[in-house]
């Protein structure tokens, strides 16, 4: 019983990480850089949606619709103002400016609404459902939902879309794309403008499952990336495995591990994946 | 060492001797800035000159300052038989963490990523591991003041201490670059096969690098653990100080040996003095100031400080040679 209970539990929250992580993988296949200011991106996305609950009493499910869009329209500013300058430089330069843009977000989130631990109620928060015999809070049972949902719109379109198309073409050879056409500088926007407004879903609808707090970007940037790379970091199934490769071992780890050794589990895995396989790990960033 | 990094040099002992003028506060901050600085330097042998880049520092800062640590509080032992054992210690796991990243074939970011997972995992396990006080920290009992147990009554001592840290990760920085060891470790950096065609070893270059940074980065941590007399595992085995020590390093200038130093001594005090000045109203304003100096210096001049004086100044000799040639 325990053991389906976190199986269960472990599927849930791998699949969401799946999709946090979706925006990632996204960016990093594309343009071959590590967003390290994912996690404070989509921190910032649930502080929106907080704002929007408190001047406008708005469900965050409803505000994400808003939220979303908006997030992809910062995702692609950011791309133009601060990524484009430096994509042809040392992969540590991109890395450095994302981390200080980490910052900055986490000071201003700071600033504007002080340290203390929240959530935003949605229309669903406090009640439960009963998943194979296991009770899950169904907030999180939506943001599942909405996860798996997000996931598979993102894989058919990357799929069968002739925006899919290009993007995965510049994935696969950025000189051949452009060979044939396709303007890689847009694409790139695209896939940044997409990664980001994930998070723009994404952030309001976690923003009662998760706590917020202004410094857990850096945390979920590594969560992230823990995710992207067990997962291999080139195809969404393989995302959406990591995902649940951590769910599952951070969740059964908590479970059955005395203390709180459990939260390495995730670690341990990556360190494992590194080590068995490191092909699957980021070799030097395409193409420098 | 050209002309700019003997300028810098300068730069660096002024500022080191005016915070004895300056009182008690700046004597603290000029303490952590030299700590940084020295392990910003200790990054910088691996990173900047190997470009072995680790984003898991925090593991040897944290050996280092558990080692002497939880021996002074079990055993009384001597903080330097601490230190020096959390160097070889630190050493020992740098090598072991390099010997992995040569073993298979894991390099560049994908090797900065595997240190962050180990430096995490150690973060976690400590974060649970009772006996070195877990989430609670450990409180170091206070022992007689003095050089033999690094503990010292007034701010002044504990910044010789850690100017001398300081020195020392300068020395070694200094003679690496100009040893014959440095040039194999940018020959590596610069193109690791054709390093290997001309009959220089890779993995002696990543193993020696990660050595030397683990230990120096230990030293520094058992030293401001016996300054802050309390051992606990996010100041110590946090993602913080090994982000913070890569952008002091970035901004300063990554390669060069008074880099590091530079940008650790620039920032990191006009941080505190945010923080200090307007931190009470403003919370957060110096890891703003942090975030978005970082952002703008990587865009406006990538390599650094030190680097872009030293292009400028090239140039500029380059030109008055060229002109004396053509007169």
């Amino acid at each position: 019983m325990l053991l389906v209970a976190g199986i269960v539990q472990g599927v849930v929250l791998g699949v969401i990480l799946a999709l946090v992580t979706s925006g990632m993988t996204l960016i990093y296949r594309v343009t071959g850089i590590i967003n390290f200011a994912h996690g404070g991106l989509m921190a910032l996305a649930m502080y929106l949606a907080y704002d929007a609950r408190r001047y406008w009493n708005v469900d965050p499910l409803v505000s994400a619709l808003a939220i979303a869009p908006l997030m992809g329209v910062v995702g692609w500013a950011l791309y133009q103002a601060v990524i484009r300058p430096v994509r042809r430089q040392h992969h540590l330069l991109a890395v450095q400016i994302l981390l200080g843009l980490s910052f900055v977000i986490e000071a201003l989130l700071l600033m504007r609404y002080g340290a203390d631990m929240r959530t935003v109620e949605s229309v669903f928060s406090g009640r439960f459902v009963t998943v194979l015999g296991v009770g899950i809070e169904l907030t999180r049972a939506v943001a599942f939902g909405i996860s798996l949902l997000g996931l598979t719109v993102l894989g058919v379109a990357l799929k069968w879309s002739d925006w899919g198309r290009r993007l995965r073409a510049t994935a696969a050879d950025e000189l051949a794309a452009y060979l044939v056409g396709i303007s890689v500088i847009r694409v790139e926007a695209w896939a940044w403008g997409i990664g980001v407004g994930i998070l723009g879903l994404v952030g309001p609808v976690l923003a009662d499952v998760f706590k917020m707090t202004p410094d857990m970007g850096l945390k979920y940037a590594i969560v992230a990336l823990v995710v992207l790379i067990i997962g291999g970091g080139r195809t969404m199934a393989g995302t959406i495995a990591g995902g649940l490769l951590v769910g599952l071992s951070e969740t059964l780890g908590l479970l059955y591990l005395p203390g709180s050794y459990g939260g390495l589990m995730p670690y341990a895995l990556l360190a494992a994946v590194l080590v068995i396989n490191p092909r699957a790990a980021i070799a030097m960033v395409r193409g420098r | 060492m050209n002309r700019v990094e003997y300028a810098a040099a300068a730069v660096v002992v002024v500022g080191a001797a005016l915070p004895f003028w300056l009182g008690r506060y700046w004597v603290d901050v000029a303490f952590l800035a030299a700590i940084y600085a020295g392990i910003a330097s200790a990054w910088n042998v691996a990173g900047g000159f190997s470009g072995t880049s680790s984003f898991g520092h925090g593991l040897f800062f944290g050996i280092g300052a558990y080692t002497s640590g939880a021996l002074f509080y079990y055993f009384k032992t001597s903080p330097w038989l601490g230190l020096a054992g959390g160097a070889v210690l630190a050493a020992l796991v740098g090598v072991a963490i390099g010997w992995c990243g040569v073993r298979y074939r894991i390099r560049g970011l994908s090797f900065a990523v595997l240190t962050l997972a180990f430096a995490e995992i150690a973060w976690l396990f400590v974060s649970t591991f009772d006996p070195l006080g877990a989430s609670r920290g450990i409180s170091l009992p206070p022992a007689p003041p003095g050089l033999a147990s690094l503990q010292f009554r007034s701010g002044e001592g504990f910044l010789l201490v850690g100017l001398a840290f300081l020195a020392l990760c300068q020395a070694v920085a200094w003679a690496l670059h100009a040893a014959p060891l440095g040039f194999r470790y940018r020959a590596v950096r610069e193109n690791e096969t054709a390093a290997q065609a001309m009959g220089i070893d890779p993995v002696f270059v990543r193993l020696s690098a990660m050595a030397l940074t683990g230990a120096l980065t230990a030293v520094g941590g058992s030293i401001y653990a016996q300054y802050l007399l309390f051992l606990d595992p996010r100041t110590f085995f946090g993602p913080d100080v090994t982000i913070k020590v890569i952008l002091f390093t970035l901004v300063g200038g990554m390669g060069s040996v008074w880099g590091p130093v530079v940008g650790t001594a620039l920032l990191y005090p006009a941080g505190e003095y945010l923080r200090a000045a307007l931190g009470g109203q403003v919370p957060g304003l110096d890891i703003l100031f942090y975030g978005s100096l970082v952002v703008v210096c990587c865009l406006t001049f990538p390599s650094g400080i030190v680097g872009s004086l030293a292009r400028l100044v090239g140039r500029r000799e380059t030109a008055r040679a060229s002109g004396a040639q053509s007169a």
